[in-house]
């Protein structure tokens, strides 16, 4: 089903006489009515947006977003002084770690488990893949005031008394232990498996069913085995697609937690559960220091283009299913 | 040829069209876009925006809109939308602001040099006039620098600790007067699904800060971080025993500033405002009082802390003579309106002397205690307490109480960033 | 054989209870009394379905809940179909006229996808800011508009394009836009699809962008809108979830409707081709 591989066939640059001919004004005058608006918008929302931003990370930008006055690295000494910037980066690192393993797993077991049934499949593959219809906004709000809530009759509550816990929890309050985790983790594992799940279901799919009947010849006839020599070696592109688009969605984390985690009405969330993101909107939105904002908008940033290019392939992993906009 | 040519040429237009009905779409095509002129209809020539942050009381916003129409009533030339903004004001209007299109007029707790010098306040001591004399001094000071008033008080918002009568009765509690007869009341009073204190969902609220004031250390003195200090280190220990004895309420419904917890009784005793009196009274009837945050340890005292919201003009307003006689118009002029406000829906203290002196309805029951409270011990948040300032004391509180952190090492390590950030602040 | 099938199935509902849970929630609790919510009980069911929380919810003066539906409906109407749009232009040009100044455009349009659209989201609002966007209908959708990512896979269609096609229209005296309106355009039409759904549902569950540039309630989106009923003074919980389910329905309503599409869109986008 992914057959739009932007390979580049042979298709691509053409050496017909017609080529040089159309290479003309014509040519040049079409291609740039099609590409500028694209271009144009690239260039200033994010060249110039980020060298803008780059820039600013070098001022003492406190209430205002103007340049002029600048203080060298003073920002980027505050940020990385500060321990609630580098425990940010271990709280997402953490959560990172942490939800990454468990969606690949839980959306890949539901994807192998889907594809078993002979009928109602496409009945599961709705119910598996519809909270992904849902805001993260949405989520947090289920999350917090009715799964998670800390009055006795929230869903967590009720079934903690049924088990013979007769105290309600405060599961969103409660830091030690950190029950928030199980809340935060919840509704991202609820949000995003049924995403992932697709992709899996259909990676499953391609798999030509001709290697599983020549496995079943050979005597590998138990599911185990058969999934381990043919479906997941075979799975190995979506896998690692899978991994990325996860690593870089969590690391970007921000709607649930501002949701789930904000108690205040003045928005300040709280030191635990505090992600890069939520660091940044505070330090910009909260305290109205645009030049410290800017900086750490440039260190998250250059570490998850430093991550990216590490795996040596960024095409296609920039986006995020909350991309600005 | 012809055809071909016609064929290109309309594509041409249509591509160009669809693209040109897009962007008109976007930034003036919109029924709904921001009008940037009076609105039509009206005469006035002038609108300016005001920003309230969301009153919970029913009518306040109803009220704010009134005084605007009467101002548009008496200046038909200027006319005022009111912005009413629920939720996270603070980082709304921080950002908003920012732009050439901010609000003119709107409120905020503090005024900080840094919002002083990037112009989004201007000084209102010609709006203040000669009514300066009658604003409470305590609450103008903070809002004061360089010599110049940059806010117009608009309400004295006390916060104290309000109590169920009849649940202290059954209990056997009388009124603590001090933090460890306070903290024993608290357990005392859990009893079932009823909890003895309810200070906000995350467990923690305001009472960190209140009762390192309550050991007599109020954080910052001018331009020193003073909150390295053992009695802080002491009083958050206490309260983290607190907070240990799960006698608090945490992740209720509603936050400490409604009074819902405890008109369900869902706690007993709860750190809310002034605000609230009027809907316990309607819910509870004379079955509650409050009392101030008791001293902590020998040299503590006892705090009634006196928030509050504050009009100001934002110095980048095209129109900032026309904000300023509105503001004059409203919260120095018209006691008649500054009276609805403090005392009609939630009870609030007007901050002139002679508003004070003349609101009846807060001299009789709980709204009286308060008064007497604040006269009292009512404290005033030093004005260099700014959010930035705030952050890593507030960190270390979670990190004391929550997570058990040692306490003295963890306040030393945040006072010093505190101090740091302090000293970028500018100097007014 | 059917014993494994039976326990497939039972595994599979044992976890669909979880995947189906919180919308029986949302379902429940919007239509409870407040008082039946606030209850300190659990109740399975409300005693009578009360439609109060759907009334206060629109009826709220503070949270203008219809003018923020209003408004998310309109940035992804605009949204979805003209992002779209402008990737198939884009990614026409660079797949099929050949100017000198293809490769570089291409590589100045793909490199911003190394960079994550989120963590930047203060120095989008410093230009945007400074542009004069804050609390403007443009500078709630303009910025959303341009996806590399879409170039890159209508670049990638547009080379698989049958040449023959493109051929014949030439030698009918279409040009370069010609061919890219007459025909290009035309014949992508489930890509198109596919992409201008994704991109619809991304602009209806988005958060953080409008969080940050539309602070005045007329600019609210309907996440912004609930995410400030859950910070409100007093919440009203009934309210807040039937104004949740409300902003649920179209999409749930086009994940049944469209779920072919949108799968589709979902294995492009997620899987580079």
């Amino acid at each position: 089903m992914t057959t739009t591989a932007p390979a580049r066939p042979a298709a691509g640059r053409s050496r017909r006489p017609s080529g040089r001919r159309a290479a003309r004004w014509p040519a040049w005058r079409a291609f740039l009515l099609l590409t500028l608006p694209m271009v144009a918008g690239l260039f200033v929302f994010k060249y110039v947006a980020i060298g803008w931003g780059f820039l600013l990370s070098f001022n003492d930008a406190r209430g205002t977003i103007a340049l002029g006055d600048w203080n060298g690295l003073d920002n980027y000494r505050r940020l990385l002084g500060d321990p609630a910037f580098t425990r940010s980066l271990v709280t997402i690192l953490l959560f990172t770690l942490f939800i990454v393993p468990v969606t690949f797993a839980l959306s890949l077991g539901l994807a192998v488990l889907v594809n078993r049934l002979r009928r109602g499949r496409a009945l599961f593959r709705t119910t598996f893949f519809i909270p992904a219809a849902v805001s993260y906004v949405v989520g947090a709000l289920v999350w917090k005031m009715s799964l998670f809530s800390g009055t006795p009759s929230g869903v967590a509550n009720s079934l903690a008394y049924l088990l013979g816990h007769d105290d309600a929890i405060g599961w969103v309050a409660a830091v030690d232990p950190p029950l928030y985790w199980i809340v935060l983790v919840t509704v991202r594992l609820w949000l995003q498996t049924g995403f992932y799940m697709i992709l899996f279901l259909a990676g499953i799919q391609q798999i030509p069913a001709q290697l599983y009947e020549a496995a079943r010849v050979d005597g590998a006839e138990s599911e185990g085995r058969l999934f381990r020599h043919i479906t997941w070696p075979m799975l190995r592109n979506t896998s690692v697609a899978v991994v990325l688009l996860l690593i870089i969605n969590a690391f970007q984390a921000f709607d649930e937690f501002y949701n789930i985690l904000a108690s205040n009405l003045s928005g300040l969330g709280r030191a635990d559960g505090r992600t890069p993101l939520i660091y940044l909107f505070q330090t910009a939105l909260g305290e109205q220091n645009y030049g410290a904002g800017s900086a750490g908008a440039f260190v998250v940033t250059m570490l998850i283009v430093v991550f990216t290019l590490l795996q040596g392939r960024f095409a296609g992993f920039g986006r995020t299913a909350e991309e600005e906009g | 040829m012809d055809r071909p040519l016609t064929r290109r040429g309309l594509l041409k237009g249509s591509v160009l069209f669809v693209a040109g009905a897009a962007v008109s779409a976007c930034s003036t095509g919109d029924p709904l876009a921001k009008g940037t002129s009076a609105p039509a209809g009206s005469g006035a020539k002038i609108t300016l925006t005001h920003w309230y942050h969301e009153y919970g009381e029913e009518g306040t916003q109803q009220a704010a809109m009134k005084y605007a129409a009467d101002f548009t009533k008496a200046n038909p030339d200027i006319a005022v939308k009111v912005s009413w903004i629920p939720g996270d004001y603070a980082t709304k209007w921080t950002a908003a602001v920012l732009t050439p299109d901010g609000p003119d007029v709107y409120e905020v707790n503090d005024v900080s040099p840094n919002m002083v010098k990037a112009g989004q306040v201007t000084a209102l001591d010609d709006v203040l006039g000669a009514e300066k004399a009658d604003f409470n001094p305590k609450v103008l000071q903070p809002y004061t620098w360089g010599g110049q008033v940059y806010a117009v008080p608009m309400i004295i918002d006390p916060m104290l600790v309000f109590y169920r009568k009849s649940l202290f009765q059954k209990a056997g509690v009388s009124v603590p007067k001090s933090f460890a007869e306070f903290a024993a009341a608290a357990k005392k009073l859990t009893q079932g699904k009823q909890k003895g204190l309810f200070v906000g969902n995350d467990g923690i609220g305001d009472l960190g800060q209140m009762t390192a004031w309550s050991s007599g250390n109020l954080l910052v003195d001018d331009r020193t971080i003073t909150y390295d200090d053992p009695k802080v280190a002491e009083a958050l220990t206490a309260v983290k025993d607190l907070y240990d004895s799960k006698a608090m309420l945490q992740g209720y419904s509603t936050d400490w500033w409604d009074p819902g917890a405890l008109i369900n009784g869902a706690a007993a005793m709860q750190w809310v405002g002034l605000w609230a009196v009027p809907g316990l009274t309607e819910a509870l009837g004379d079955d509650f009082d409050a009392f101030p945050l008791p001293p902590f340890g020998p040299g503590g005292r006892a705090v009634v802390n006196m928030g509050g919201w504050v009009q100001v003009v934002n110095g980048k307003s095209r129109n900032l003579e026309a904000a300023k006689k509105y503001v004059r118009w409203l919260w120095v002029d018209n006691t008649a309106a500054q009276t609805d406000w403090s005392l009609a829906y939630g009870f609030h203290i007007p901050p002139r002397n002679s508003a004070a002196a003349k609101a009846d309805k807060l001299t009789s029951g709980p709204a009286k205690t308060v008064m007497d409270a604040v006269a009292a011990h009512g404290i005033k948040q030093p004005a260099l307490w700014t959010p930035e300032v705030r952050q890593p004391w507030e960190d270390a509180i979670t990190d004391i109480v929550k997570k058990g952190a040692d306490a003295r090492k963890t306040l030393a390590a945040a006072a010093k960033r505190s101090q740091d950030l302090l000293d970028k602040v500018p100097v007014l | 054989m059917r014993r494994r099938h039976l326990g497939s199935y039972v595994a599979v509902i044992v976890f669909a209870v979880p995947f189906l849970l919180p919308f029986y929630l949302l379902i429940r609790n919007a239509l409870m009394s407040k008082r039946e919510l606030g209850s300190l009980d659990w109740h399975w069911w409300p005693e009578t379905i009360s439609f109060q929380g759907f009334a206060d919810a629109f009826g709220n003066d503070a949270v203008p809940l219809a003018h923020a539906l209003w408004n998310s409906a309109l940035i992804a109407t605009i949204s979805a179909p003209l992002s779209t749009l402008l990737a198939s232009m884009a990614g026409y040009a660079l797949a099929r006229i050949p100017v000198a100044a293809s490769k570089p455009v291409f590589f100045f349009i793909i490199a911003t996808m190394m960079v994550p659209g989120a963590a930047t989201f203060i120095p989008t609002f410093v230009v945007v800011g400074s542009l004069g966007g804050v609390n403007t209908l443009w500078g709630l959708i303009v910025p959303g508009l341009f996806s590399a990512f879409a170039v890159l896979l209508f670049r990638g269609f547009y080379l698989r394009f049958p040449r023959e096609l493109e051929d014949a229209g030439r030698v009918d005296g279409l040009g370069h836009l010609g061919l890219y309106g007459r025909l290009a355009l035309p014949n992508s039409g489930a890509l198109f699809a596919s992409l201008g759904i994704l991109s619809f549902i991304e602009h209806w569950n988005a958060f953080l962008w409008p969080l940050v540039i539309g602070q005045d309630p007329e600019f609210w989106t309907v996440q912004v809108a609930l995410s400030t009923n859950l910070n409100q003074q007093a919440v009203n919980l009934p309210a807040l979830f039937a104004g949740a389910l409300v902003a649920i329905l179209p999409l749930v309503a086009l994940f049944l409707i469209a779920q072919r599409w949108i799968v589709r869109g979902v294995l492009l986008t997620g899987i580079k081709g």
